[in-house]
C-alpha cells in the first residue's frame, strides 16, 4: 500500500531525520528530501510530486504550519510530528499527530490511515 | 557874612560856624552855584541833602537832620560814602549818574540804616537831581528825602490784620454770611458754603430767602424787617434747605453793619448747625410721649406729681380701675377715690413723705368703678431734676386682692407641679429668667446627693464633673441669653461617689404674653449608654486599624446597597487608583477584565458575589487592568458577614496581587515543557543513533561499540551544554572533548582557531560529525598507525566559518564502497545544520574534510 509513494520528510534533527528516512525506505517509500529547514521544506512542498508529507512541527523555534497551508491548498494529507504534549500544535484545522520519537510501526500506522481516509 | 546862611534854622548856623577849609574851603569862597543851592536847601521844609563835589560833601537842612538821627551833627560836611557807610554803594551809584547829568527817582526804597547804632529798617522816597556848577556842569548831587517807614509799616499792619481777618472769617466753626439789604448774598465762608452745601460762586446769585425753609420764612421775613427798619438785632431757629432738598436746623443772628455815617450798609448772619440739639429736644419730647404711652399701656395703675404735691398725670389703668375722669382726680381728686376711713392717713402720709421727698409706701382701700373697695398698695419713688432739685413722685398702685387670688391660684398649681416633679424617675429643673435654679426635683437631691436647697441657683453645678463644669454653665447660659432650647451632656456625680454621664435637655418657658421665663429642664443618666457607644468606636477603631495594617487589600462594603465604606491603603496600591465609594450595580468601573480584555460586570467581583448572591467566595482569581494599565492577578477571597439581625449586613474581601506568583508559574510551566521536548527530542535522536548503529550486518559486539561511542559523544556534548546552561558552547571543547573521548592520547591532535561559542544544536551536530570522523580515523585513517595525526583548524572568514579536518601519516586512504550513517550525517546533517557546504574528500593521503558555513556566533 506505501510502495512507491513519495513522502515528503520535514525534520530539522539530522540524526532523527536519517533514521526515519531509513525507516521509510524500508517500507518502499521514496523520500521528498529530508528538508532541515523551513524555507526549503515550502519549496519542495510547492514543486515536488507528493504523495503525503511528515512535518516536524518545530523547526528550530518556527513552526511548520506555512508547509501544511501549502500542502492543504493542493490537497496533499499531512502529519504533524511533534514531542509536545497535545495541545502543542495549534493547527486550526484537523490533522493527524504522530508522536515523537518516531517508531516505524506507528508511521506506517499514520501513513495507512492517511491514504486510506484519503481512498475511503 | 554870608547872607544865604541866614534863616536856614539850626543847620544854617552849623554851616556858618564850621570850619570848611579841609574840604570846601571857606565859606565865603564858595562857588556862586553852592551857595545858592545851599541857600535854597536850607529854607526847604522838605528833607534836602546836597551832596557836592566828587566826594559828594554832604550839606543839608534841617528836616533831614531829624531824619540823620543820631549822625547829626556830625554828619554835615562829611563825604557822603562815609556819612552812610552801609549804604556806600546805593550812593556812589548815586554820585555817579549825578555828576553826570542824570537823575535818579526811588519810591519806597528799603535801606538799612544804623541811624542809632542798631541796624533800622527803612523805606524812603529819594529824587536825585544834578546841581550845575559855575562852569556850566553838574558840580553836586541835591537829593530829596522822605521817609515812607511809618507809611510802609501802617499798611502792611492793615494787610496783616485783613489776612487775620480773612483766616478768622473762613475758619471760624460758625458759617458767616454778608448780604446787601435786600438779602442778596455778598460774600460767605467756607463754614457757610457747607452748611447750606453750596459753592461760594453758586451763593452769590441768590438770596438768603431763597436758602431758607418755607415753613421758617415768614418769621425770618417779619425779623428782617424789624432789624431794617429800627435796627433790632435777632436770633433765629431755623431752617435751610440744601440743594437736594435736605433741611439743615441753624441758630442764626443776624446783624447790621452800617456805614461811618450810620445808615444801614449790609446784613451779616453768623449761624450754627443745631441739628443736634433740636433732636435731642425732640428726642426728649417724643421720650415723654412714650412714657405716657407706656404708663398708659401698664398693667399697673401709675401717677406723677409735681413738687407741690399736686398730681399732674394718671394713667388710663387708675382711669379704668376708679372709673374717674382726668378732671375728678388730677390735683388731689385722686384722694376721693378712696375709702373714707383710710383718706386721712393716705393724705397724711403723702404731704409727710412730699415735704421731706423720700420714697413712701401706703396701703388702703381704693374703689373700684363698680363700687368695691379694694385693698391697694400704692408704693412711690420721688423724682429729682439732675440738679438735685425735687420734682415730685412717680408712683404705682397695685390691687393686691387680685395679686393675693392670683398667688394663690399659682401655689396651687406650683403645688401640682412639685408633687408630679418629685415623683417622677428623671430628675426635673426649673430657673426663672435671669438662670436662677428656683426648682430641683426629690429625685435630684437623691440621685446627686446634695443637700435639699443646695442646687438652688446655680449650685447644682456642684454636682457637674468639674472638667465639664464650665462647659455646662457656658451653653446654659448661653441658651438663658437667647431663648433658646438647648442640650448638654455632663458627668454628674452620683450619690455613690462616682460620676455617671447625664444628657441634660432644657426647654425655655414662656408666659401668655411671650415674656421669657426660664427654663423647665431633665437631666437623664446615659452612662450605660455612652459606654456602649464608647465600646463600639473602641471596636470599630480597633478594626479599622486592624484592616489598615493587613498585607492584603481590604474592603468592607454593606448589604445589600454593595457601597465600600472601608478599605485600606494596601488595596488602593494594588489597584493603583483611588476606591470609588458607590454601590455593587457600578463595580464595573472597576478594571476587572476577562481573558479578552472585557470589563467584568458587578457580579464576576468576589465582592460583587458576596454582595448580591450571599456567597463565600474562597481564591478566586481575577485579571486587573490598573489605572496605570498594567495588568495584575488577584487573588480574592470574599463572604458576607452576619449582622445582629441574623442576616448579612455587611461584606468583606481580601485581594492579594498574585501577579508574581502566575508569572514565576508560568515559567515553571514553560521550562518543564521545555524539558519534556528536549528529553522527548534526545531520546528520538538515541533510537535513530541506534537504529543506525544497529542495522549494517557488522558483528553485535562492534555495533554495541558503534552505539556506545555515538551515544558517548552525544552524552558529551550533553555535558558541555549542561554546563554552559544550554545557552552555548564553546566550538573547541565541543571538538577537543569529542575526539578525546575516542582517542585519549592527545598529542597527535592539532586544534587551532579563535574561541568561538556556538549555538546548542550546532554543538550537537558538530560533536557527532566529528565523533563519526574520529571513529574513522581511528579505524582507517591516521589514528589507526603509531604516527598520523588530526589537524582541526578553524576560522572566520567574511562572516563564514572555515574548518578543516586535516588527517596525515595514516596508511593510505581508500574510499569506502558505500557511504554510511557517519558520511550522512556530516554531508547532510551538519551541511543543513549550519546552512552551508561540507565536503569529505577521502584522499590516499589522508582524509580531508572541510566546512563552509555562514557564521553568527551565539550568545
Amino acid at each position: 500500500m506505501l510502495a512507491g509513494k513519495r513522502i515528503l520528510l520535514v525534520e530539522d534533527e539530522p540524526v532523527i531525520a536519517f533514521a526515519v528516512e531509513d525507516m521509510l525506505a524500508d517500507m518502499g517509500c521514496e523520500v521528498v528530501g529530508p528538508a532541515f529547514r523551513l524555507d526549503d521544506a515550502q519549496d519542495l512542498a510547492r514543486a515536488e510530486r507528493i504523495d503525503a508529507a511528515i512535518l516536524d512541527v518545530n523547526l528550530n523555534d518556527q513552526r511548520s504550519y506555512a508547509v501544511a497551508e501549502e500542502l492543504e491548498r493542493r490537497s496533499i494529507p499531512f502529519l504533524f510530528a511533534t514531542g509536545y504534549a497535545e495541545g502543542g500544535v495549534e493547527w486550526p484545522g484537523s490533522a493527524a499527530l504522530l508522536p515523537k520519537p518516531y517508531r516505524a510501526d506507528q508511521i506506517r500506522a499514520a501513513l495507512e490511515q492517511l491514504f486510506g481516509a484519503d481512498a475511503g | 557874612m554870608p547872607v544865604f546862611l541866614d534863616g536856614g534854622g539850626e543847620c544854617g548856623a552849623l554851616i556858618k560856624a564850621r570850619d570848611w577849609s579841609g574840604s570846601l574851603g571857606p565859606v565865603a569862597s564858595w562857588s556862586q552855584s553852592l551857595k545858592a543851592a545851599t541857600g535854597l536847601l536850607l529854607r526847604s521844609p522838605v528833607p534836602m541833602v546836597m551832596l557836592w563835589g566828587e566826594d559828594g560833601i554832604m550839606i543839608y537842612n534841617d528836616a533831614y537832620s531829624l531824619f540823620a538821627g543820631g549822625r547829626h551833627p556830625q554828619l554835615l560836611g562829611s563825604k557822603v560814602r562815609e556819612g552812610w557807610p552801609e549804604v556806600a554803594d546805593f550812593n556812589d551809584h548815586v554820585m555817579k549818574v549825578g555828576l553826570a547829568g542824570g537823575t535818579l527817582s526811588y519810591k519806597d526804597q528799603e535801606l538799612t540804616l544804623y541811624r542809632s547804632g542798631a541796624p533800622e529798617q527803612v523805606w524812603m522816597d529819594l529824587d536825585y537831581s544834578p546841581v550845575i556848577g559855575d562852569d556850566g556842569r553838574p558840580a553836586g548831587v541835591l537829593a530829596v528825602v522822605i521817609e515812607t517807614t511809618d507809611r510802609i509799616r501802617a499798611v502792611r499792619a492793615l494787610r496783616d490784620r485783613e489776612r487775620h481777618l480773612e483766616a478768622l472769617f473762613q475758619q471760624t466753626s460758625a458759617g458767616i454770611a454778608e448780604a446787601d439789604l435786600q438779602g442778596r448774598i455778598i460774600t460767605a465762608n467756607d463754614r457757610y458754603c457747607e452748611i447750606v452745601g453750596r459753592a461760594r460762586e453758586d451763593l452769590l446769585s441768590i438770596t438768603i430767602a431763597d436758602l431758607t425753609h418755607p415753613d421758617d420764612l415768614p418769621e425770618n421775613q417779619v425779623l428782617l424787617g424789624k432789624l431794617l427798619a429800627n435796627g433790632e438785632s435777632f436770633r433765629i431757629e431755623k431752617r435751610y434747605v440744601r440743594p437736594e432738598g435736605e433741611a439743615v436746623w441753624v441758630s442764626n443772628d443776624v446783624n447790621l453793619v452800617r456805614h461811618e455815617d450810620g445808615q444801614p450798609a449790609n446784613i451779616v448772619a453768623v449761624c450754627v448747625e443745631t441739628g443736634d440739639r433740636r433732636r435731642a429736644e425732640e428726642a426728649l419730647r417724643e421720650s415723654e410721649a412714650r412714657f405716657r404711652n407706656m404708663a398708659d399701656h401698664a398693667p399697673v395703675m401709675l401717677w406723677v406729681t409735681d413738687a407741690d404735691g399736686r398730681c399732674t398725670y394718671l394713667n388710663r389703668s387708675w382711669y379704668e380701675f376708679t372709673g374717674q375722669t382726668k378732671e375728678q382726680a388730677e390735683g388731689f381728686g385722686w384722694l376721693d377715690a378712696t375709702h373714707p376711713d383710710d383718706r386721712a392717713e393716705a393724705e397724711r402720709v403723702f404731704l409727710e413723705a412730699n415735704r421731706r421727698g423720700e420714697p413712701f409706701r401706703i396701703e388702703y382701700r381704693l374703689r373700684r368703678h363698680d363700687g368695691k373697695y379694694r385693698w391697694s398698695i400704692d408704693a412711690a419713688a420721688p423724682r429729682f431734676a439732675p440738679t438735685g432739685e425735687f420734682l415730685g413722685y412717680i408712683g404705682s398702685v397695685i390691687d393686691i386682692d387680685e395679686r393675693r387670688e392670683m398667688e394663690d391660684a399659682l401655689r396651687d398649681s406650683e403645688e401640682r407641679f412639685r408633687n408630679m416633679a418629685d415623683n417622677t424617675p428623671v430628675m426635673l429643673w426649673v430657673t426663672d429668667e435671669t438662670g436662677y435654679c428656683t426648682y430641683l426635683n426629690r429625685r435630684w437631691y437623691e440621685y446627686t446627693g446634695q443637700a435639699p436647697g443646695e442646687g438652688a441657683g446655680l449650685g447644682w453645678l456642684k454636682a457637674v464633673h468639674p472638667d465639664d463644669r464650665q462647659n455646662a454653665e457656658r451653653v446654659f447660659l448661653t441658651a438663658n441669653d437667647e431663648h433658646r432650647p438647648y442640650q448638654v451632656d455632663f458627668r454628674l456625680r452620683h450619690s455613690d461617689g462616682g460620676y455617671r454621664w447625664c444628657a441634660d435637655t432644657a426647654e425655655p418657658r414662656f408666659d401668655g404674653s411671650g415674656r421669657f421665663l426660664g427654663y423647665v429642664g431633665s437631666v437623664v443618666d446615659i452612662d450605660e449608654r455612652r459606654e456602649a457607644a464608647e465600646k463600639v468606636r473602641l471596636s470599630e477603631e480597633m478594626l479599622r486599624s486592624v484592616i489598615e495594617q493587613m498585607p492584603v487589600g481590604v474592603a468592607v462594603a454593606r448589604v445589600p446597597s454593595g457601597e465600600i465604606f472601608e478599605y485600606n491603603q494596601a488595596l488602593e496600591d494594588m489597584l493603583g487608583h483611588p476606591i470609588l465609594s458607590e454601590d455593587a450595580s457600578t463595580y464595573n468601573r472597576y478594571g476587572g477584565i476577562d481573558e479578552e480584555g472585557n470589563s467584568l460586570p458587578p457580579e464576576a467581583y468576589p465582592l460583587g458575589r458576596a454582595v448580591m448572591f450571599g456567597e463565600t467566595v474562597v481564591g478566586d482569581e481575577m485579571r486587573y487592568r490598573r489605572a496605570d494599565g498594567r495588568i495584575i492577578h488577584l487573588l480574592g477571597h470574599a463572604s458576607p458577614v452576619i449582622g445582629p439581625t441574623g442576616k448579612p449586613d455587611i461584606a468583606v474581601v481580601t485581594l492579594q496581587d498574585i501577579t508574581d506568583r502566575k508569572r514565576a508559574e508560568q515559567h515553571q510551566r514553560l521550562l518543564i515543557d521545555e524539558l519534556s521536548h528536549r528529553a522527548k527530542n534526545l531520546l528520538a535522536i538515541i533510537q535513530s543513533v541506534a537504529q543506525q548503529s544497529f542495522k549494517n550486518g557488522s558483528s553485535p559486539a562492534a555495533m554495541v561499540a558503534s552505539f556506545e561511542g555515538r551515544l558517548g559523544a552525544l552524552a558529551a556534548a550533553h555535558g558541555i551544554l549542561t554546563r554552559q546552561r544550554w545557552e552555548s558552547a564553546p566550538l573547541r571543547q565541543v571538538i577537543c572533548d569529542t575526539i578525546t573521548a575516542v582517542k585519549a592520547d592527545d598529542h597527535r591532535l592539532q586544534l587551532d582557531g579563535p574561541d568561538l561559542m556556538v549555538a546548542p544544536k550546532t554543538g550537537v551536530s558538530i560533536a557527532m560529525a566529528v565523533h563519526e570522523l574520529t571513529t574513522n580515523a581511528v579505524k582507517y585513517g591516521s589514528f589507526s598507525n603509531d604516527e598520523g595525526t588530526v589537524s582541526v583548524t578553524w576560522r572566520i572568514e567574511d562572516g563564514r566559518l572555515k574548518l578543516e579536518w586535516h588527517e596525515r601519516g595514516g596508511p593510505p586512504v581508500q574510499p569506502p564502497s558505500k557511504r554510511g550513517f557517519g558520511s550522512r550525517m556530516i554531508e547532510r546533517g551538519l551541511a543543513a545544520e549550519l546552512g552551508g557546504k561540507v565536503k569529505i574528500d577521502f584522499d590516499p593521503e589522508g582524509v580531508v574534510c572541510r566546512v563552509d558555513a555562514p557564521f553568527a556566533e551565539a550568545d
